[in-house]
């Protein structure tokens, strides 16, 4: 469904994604890990039109969307959680979901799919009326996450969701992944929680100084000893 | 003495609420797009001389000249933002700092505006003979006695009108939503499918049609000449940093405290000096509170 290939992108005449290529299939989960400042969400922003992509080609479900604005990648179905959550703070947790469809054709199933996000997160629903920039940490995320599901996307991004999450908030959002592909979802993630995301996700793509240097299932990354040491810290 | 400056008073609270109604246009475009307009003025100016044609020609008044001014005017600010501004913004995505060359497009169009205007019209000071220019308010209590033309009290009234229906339009419809999405977080709106540069283009197209009624409610009191563009554009930067960047009520106490310092220092010291009064009250409060009275951090 999304098909990257050899993209470069940076900011100004700074590389620092340098030719990557990645795949996602339909209902996948892949994971995406690396140490900090490895261009993870560079390589998001690129896809994500949010800085221009310097060469290369971004595919998906067989159209072009290679540098297209942000909101037009959007209309093509690809949401994202932004690393830091990035909402709207002094917006009520229901003006930031409707944000997330806003859309001519998003806007019709507002309704329905906001009483959804309601059922799916309820601590949501009780504060729906509250600025977004009051709530706890763990609630803007589910903010974030319901305000990127508002447009039913085909695949949802996510760039570091558990940043700052205590450990039951992780669990629960992880749960939370887990229902959003059995609904039909493909989900991307950026993650530090190397184990836990690794374990959910069909692959994984390990980035190193804005390159791939390993890919694999999820599983089978999970072993690797390189891996391990450089992560996971075993 | 105490009924002069009672006088001053009132005069400058009817001066101030013009000042106000003018630099709201200013204040939602810079609360949405980050760009400090520096054509304001001139588009100002620009308009007053369309309602000066509109009713030399077909002794259209002002007033009614809003209905067809208005609209033009929007879509100058739209175009504006569109075709000068987008594109500058486009070219600098992806690198960390906006450009200088922002603040320097809209310098340019404000110059390029008034010096149009002044080879067509020359600099000749034009006035519109209107009803309400002609038709007095008299108030009287006792010994005091205070007198004005009613389009002064309408310009002040159009403070709060102008400003009421920008306010809903931000705070109440699905248009202001979006608005208030990208004026809080550009690149999250994105994301979610919001239309930033068309988002920013209708902002500005709004800012400048709050000038242009504006703009209406001046030329039935004040002087249609091409540099007048650039005396209430300076004075509506000041008042919107004052205010609050951003803030549509700070806006109009902007133009409230201006108006009143300015008429009230009249009283004491000459004009000139007090119009300097305003400048250092609001380098008193660049030091004091930069994010100015009722800021919300430049947002709208
Ligand atoms: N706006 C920017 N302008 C210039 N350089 C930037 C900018 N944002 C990030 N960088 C640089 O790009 C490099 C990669 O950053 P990036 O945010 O992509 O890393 P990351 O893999 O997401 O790291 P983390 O795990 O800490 O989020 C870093 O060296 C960073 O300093
Ligand atoms: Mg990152």
């Amino acid at each position: 469904m999304l098909d990257v290939k050899e993209l470069r992108a940076g900011y100004g005449d700074i590389e620092i994604v340098h030719g990557i290529s990645l795949k996602v299939l339909d209902n996948q989960i892949v994971a995406i890990v690396g140490a900090n400042g490895a261009g993870k969400s560079t390589f998001i922003k690129a896809l994500m039109g949010m800085i221009p992509v310097k060469k290369g080609t971004v595919t998906f479900d067989g159209q072009d969307i290679t540098s297209l604005d942000t909101n037009k990648i959007c209309d093509h179905g690809i949401t994202l959680i932004p690393e830091g959550r990035q909402l709207f703070p002094q917006m009520t947790v229901e003006e930031n979901l409707d944000i997330g469809a806003c859309t001519p054709t998003t806007r019709k199933d507002r309704d329905r799919k906001k009483e959804e996000m309601f059922e799916l997160l309820p601590r949501l629903r009780e504060r729906a009326k509250q600025m977004a920039g009051t709530l706890s940490g763990g609630e803007q995320q589910m903010v974030a996450t319901a305000r990127a599901l508002m447009s039913s996307p085909k695949l949802l991004v996510m760039d570091e969701p558990s940043w700052g999450l205590a450990p039951i908030l992780v669990t629960e959002l992880f749960q939370t992944i887990e229902t959003v592909r059995s609904e039909g979802t493909a989900v991307l993630i950026i993650e530090q929680n190397v184990a836990t995301t690794l374990s959910i996700a069909d692959w994984g793509y390990v980035f190193e100084n804005g390159n791939v240097t390993m890919e694999g299932a999820g599983s089978e990354l999970l072993c690797d000893e390189g891996l391990k040491k450089a992560f996971l810290g075993i | 003495m105490l009924d002069s400056v009672l006088l001053a008073l009132i005069y400058g609270i009817l001066q101030g609420g013009a000042y106000g109604a003018i630099a709201l246009g200013l204040s939602v475009i810079f609360g949405v797009t980050r760009v400090t307009n520096f054509a304001h003025g001139a588009m100002l100016m620009l308009s007053t001389f369309l309602y000066y044609e509109l009713f030399t020609r077909f002794g259209i008044d002002p007033y009614i000249g809003i209905l067809l001014v208005t609209p033009v005017l929007y879509l100058l600010g739209m175009a504006t933002q569109k075709f000068l501004i987008t594109p500058l913004l486009k070219k600098e995505r992806g690198t960390t700092q906006d450009p200088a060359s922002l603040l320097l497009i809209t310098l340019g169009l404000g110059y390029a505006i008034s010096n149009l205007f002044m080879m067509i019209y020359g600099s000749d000071y034009k006035t519109i003979p209107t009803a309400a220019s002609r038709s007095y308010l008299t108030v009287e209590i006792g010994d005091f006695l205070f007198t004005t033309q009613w389009s002064r009290v309408i310009a002040f009234l159009a403070a709060f009108i102008i400003g009421f229906a920008l306010w809903f339009i931000i705070n109440k419809t699905e248009l202001g939503k979006k608005i208030r999405a990208v004026s809080q977080n550009r690149d999250a709106a994105a994301i979610c499918g919001v239309d930033v540069y068309k988002t920013y283009a209708v902002a500005f197209g709004l800012g400048i049609a709050a000038v242009a009624v504006a703009g209406a409610c001046l030329s039935e009191y004040y002087f249609v000449q091409p540099q007048v563009g650039t005396l209430f554009g300076t004075k509506s930067f000041l008042i919107v940093v004052l205010g609050g960047l951003g803030s549509i009520p700070g806006a109009i106490l902007g133009g409230l405290i201006f108006g009143i310092v300015e008429s009230v220092g009249a009283q004491f010291i000459t004009s000139s000096a007090s119009s300097m009064l305003t400048f250092i009250l609001f380098m008193i409060m660049l030091f004091i509170r930069p994010s100015g009275l009722l800021g919300k951090g430049g947002k709208v």
